[in-house]
């Protein structure tokens, strides 16, 4: 057979989603995740990586002040085509840091009774993903209630992620992205916070 | 004229996207019916289309890909859907259930348990298991957001009154995670019980009804039933004749015209692999 | 000893060769070309085009060859081909008061500004088999009047529109959506319902339309205008901002005047219905206008009684790639899901053979 010749971008980006789908599928495990630099400041290549696999024009972006930036948004624009709104509720794709406030989920849209899949999508950029901590994890997708911990996320975060499981089948879903690993909690992972010892 | 240039796995990038995005929203609420733009494939509706979207989706080079229709690699759907990913995809193909790593079915579950580093797609006619009790999709949305699904219940209950027993035997319908009820596709309802805790992830597309939907690995997935009436998987009375199972799921055979009969594995690998082990 | 039936590949090879000499059919006779297809075959030509979605009368001429006259296969084949095409936007709307007419006809008045053009039908032929048509005799030359330049043929309804006797045409600002970008959902706006309607089967749609005439959902149409004829079409490409002309293209529109409509506070009107379609296609423009008035029906403040009014059922089954997928999906293998009913059948005739042995004891 001989070797097909893709545009740029497309066996990246096939790679790219089966690890963010593997993510979501398994909620709270770390899975490695690479990506083809370059990125634009502060975003890493990872998280630049799944906004060119996920948002198109059809996705309207947010993007948290921070991460706001002259840079970003002409990334984002070009590279995905993306509309970017200045109103987080009229937003598709949120993009966030782990320390922008964030103890209030229902500003962003969290789909309808009919079409809950009208919901946004976090994508939160995190130093580093761990199974340690106390925030336990279980529901479809976790054989085992699974310990998972986003460094900078604050206990305000979450009790609004239990917030958000709490009115399932409405809600946000939420993929957490480090420099080399990805993580997603979706609104169906339950999420108790253990006494810490 | 000349003749079009296919993308990987045939689908352009923007079709692709809509589609990666459908399944994950589809795997955050597990059996409920995500609304997609299905585009016209090179095969017709009602053949396997939202699979093949399904699939080329989530394919990458790296993948090997088994395809089945009835259990069996052979039949000519399965051949034709392999072929077409074999030409716009060039992705290795396997007959063997352990070593494919996205396996596309019509109307069976493999036989062989599958692993973590498995995904199921399932072509779908008739994603809606309240279709044939409510043909209008506004109704079935409305009961899906209620959790009123009194009215299959009481069709199961019905079929009891008037058989004795629940007369489903195929596309049985079945709770995920404790919330939505899904219709599994037109497998025998002797296939249900794989659905629940499996280690791999199943992934169902309906090109023509233009649905996609989910069921996570290890989600809980119970078979619609009554305390009364529990939910039971078809028997036969003699083995299979080739391999000699008794516990895989049977086809009938016809021999000649006078009822003679003999049952042979549906699933072609098992079957294969038995045959092997003897 | 039982092998099972190996061989599917080979058998899928050998029946696309079969296939392949069947379409050819006897090779003594001279093979078809495209242009003999787009010439003197047209109608069937544009009817993929419509319905296939896809204006190209090469590639149109190229599927009805490969589909061996099989329409509803031929435009199978341009919907597939479509899929894979680059899209680079949308057009301008077509300003069909700018065609160049070739037909033009009202039934709502006797003469009109412009005047009624009958151009090329067949609608005042007496259908008797014309056997000179078996060899390849050149045809009468037609007179054909010059082309008045200059012209005017304002639209039937907007005349009607501007004496007040005609509701306006919605002005409402809305970006329509695009029913192949999008999933249907119910329900549909009128945008997406054209839209529907446009590429749907030709046969339902006359049949819908045939059943409002008998009674199904009346409403009392008249033919405002039927035109035919060459439309530009223009697109504004992003860098240079603004329109530029791209090509002409052959379009049928149709306008019928349906039942008037008032209110305590709004006078009566004339309600409206459109149909437009590539091509010459009046058929399916007129029967596409009578459903789109019966499925105005909400919006119009009509109870919906009949088939043609159900927005969810015409638009659901208006698509023949659709509808012969599934229909013709019943010839695939279905011999697992047979089998599980043949066992549940024998069970329960089992059962009841018991319960009468029983009972007779």
């Amino acid at each position: 057979m001989t070797e097909m010749q893709y545009p740029s971008g497309v066996i990246e980006a096939a790679h790219s989603f089966r690890t963010i789908m593997d993510a979501v599928a398994r909620p709270g495990r770390i899975l490695p995740f690479t990506a083809v630099p370059p990125a634009p400041w502060p975003l890493w290549t990872t998280t630049a990586s799944v906004a060119r696999t996920l948002c198109d024009f059809q996705t309207p972006v947010w993007l948290s002040p921070e991460l706001c930036t002259e840079p970003v948004t002409h990334y984002i624009r070009f590279h995905t085509g993306a509309p970017i709104v200045s109103t987080p509720e009229d937003a598709s794709f949120i993009f966030l840091q782990a320390d922008d406030s964030m103890s209030d989920l229902s500003r962003f849209a969290q789909g309808t009774h009919e079409y809950p899949d009208r919901s946004a999508t976090l994508v939160i950029q995190t130093a580093s993903l761990r199974n340690e901590g106390h925030v336990e994890l279980s529901g479809p997708g976790i054989p085992q209630p699974l310990i998972f911990h986003a460094e900078g996320m604050s206990s305000g975060f979450w009790d609004a992620m239990a917030r958000n499981h709490a009115q399932f089948p409405l809600g946000v879903d939420v993929i957490f992205v480090s420099p080399d690993a990805i993580a997603a909690i979706p609104r169906s992972t339950a999420i108790r916070l253990q006494e810490t010892v | 004229m000349n003749a079009p240039a296919y993308n990987f796995a045939y689908l352009n990038e923007q079709t692709k996207r809509m589609i990666r995005r459908a399944i994950l929203k589809a795997i955050a609420v597990p059996g409920y019916q995500v609304p997609f733009a299905s585009r016209e494939m090179p095969m017709p509706y009602g053949w396997g289309t939202g699979g093949v979207q399904v699939t080329a989706s989530v394919l990458t080079p790296d993948d090997t890909l088994k395809v089945i229709d009835q259990g069996a690699d052979d039949t000519t759907n399965a051949v034709s859907i392999r072929k077409f990913f074999v030409k716009t995809a060039d992705v290795k193909t396997t007959e063997k259930t352990e070593e494919a790593t996205v396996i596309q079915t019509r109307h069976r579950i493999p036989e062989t348990p599958l692993s973590e580093d498995q995904i199921l797609v399932f072509q779908v006619p008739i994603p809606e298991p309240l279709r044939f009790l409510e043909p209008r999709e506004t109704e079935t949305r409305k009961m899906h957001a209620l959790e009123e699904y009194g009215v299959m219940h009481v069709k199961l209950y019905e079929d009891i009154a008037q058989y004795g027993q629940i007369a489903t035997t195929y596309a049985y319908p079945a709770k995920v995670a404790d919330r939505y009820v899904f219709d599994p596709s037109p497998i025998p309802k002797f296939d249900n019980p794989k659905l629940d805790n499996c280690p791999a992830l199943q992934l169902f597309g309906a090109g023509r009804e233009k649905r996609i939907y989910a069921i996570p690995p290890y989600a809980k997935v119970k078979s619609l039933d009554f305390e009364d009436h529990p939910f039971e998987v078809q028997a036969w009375d003699e083995p299979c004749s080739i391999c000699g199972s008794r516990g895989s799921f049977l086809d009938e055979i016809v021999t000649d015209d006078k009822g003679g009969r003999m049952f042979v594995c549906s699933d072609t690998d098992f079957c294969a692999k038995q045959q092997e082990a003897r | 000893m039982y092998v099972a039936v190996k061989g599917g590949e080979q058998a899928i090879d050998a029946a696309h060769r079969l296939l392949a000499e069947e379409r050819r059919g006897d090779r003594s006779v001279p093979g078809l070309t495209l242009d003999q297809i787009a010439e003197q075959l047209t109608l069937a030509v544009d009817r993929v085009m419509n319905e296939g979605s896809l204006y190209d009368r090469e590639l149109a001429a190229l599927a009805v060859k490969q589909a061996r006259g099989d329409l509803i296969e031929a435009i199978f084949l341009i919907r597939a081909t479509r899929t894979t095409l680059a899209r680079f936007g949308y057009a301008e709307p077509l300003e069909t008061r700018s065609m160049r007419v070739k037909r033009r006809v009202s039934a709502a008045f006797k003469d009109i500004p412009g005047g009624q053009i009958l151009g090329p039908t067949f609608d005042y032929t007496h259908r008797l088999l014309d056997f000179s048509l078996v060899g390849d005799a050149a045809p009468e030359p037609a007179r054909a009047a010059p082309a008045e330049v200059g012209i005017e043929m304002p639209r039937v309804l907007e005349l009607l529109g501007s004496e007040g006797l005609m509701e306006k045409p919605s002005t409402d600002d809305v970006e329509p959506r695009d029913l192949t970008q999008d999933p249907l959902n119910f329900p549909a706006g009128r945008d997406l319902r054209l839209q529907n309607l446009a590429r749907g089967d030709e046969g339902f749609l006359l049949a819908l339309a045939y059943s409002t005439q008998r009674g199904y959902g009346r409403t009392h149409p008249f033919a405002g205008e039927i035109r035919l004829g060459m439309v530009e079409v223009s697109f504004t490409p992003e860098e240079l901002g603004f329109p530029v002309v791209i090509g002409e293209i052959t379009v049928t529109e149709c306008e019928m005047i349906n039942q008037f409509k008032g209110s305590a506070t709004v006078q009566p009107q004339f309600t409206r219905g459109y149909g437009l379609g590539f091509g010459q296609c009046e058929r399916k423009a007129m029967s596409m206008a009578l459903v789109d008035r019966s499925l105005r029906a909400g919006e119009l403040g009509e109870e919906r009684v009949a088939p043609a009014q159900d927005e969810e059922f015409v638009m659901s089954h208006s698509d023949n790639v659709q509808a012969t997928g599934f229909v013709e999906h019943l010839k695939l293998p279905h011999y697992v899901d047979f089998q599980s009913e043949l066992v549940l059948l024998r069970r329960m005739r089992a059962g009841i053979a018991n319960d009468r042995l029983e009972a007779a004891e």
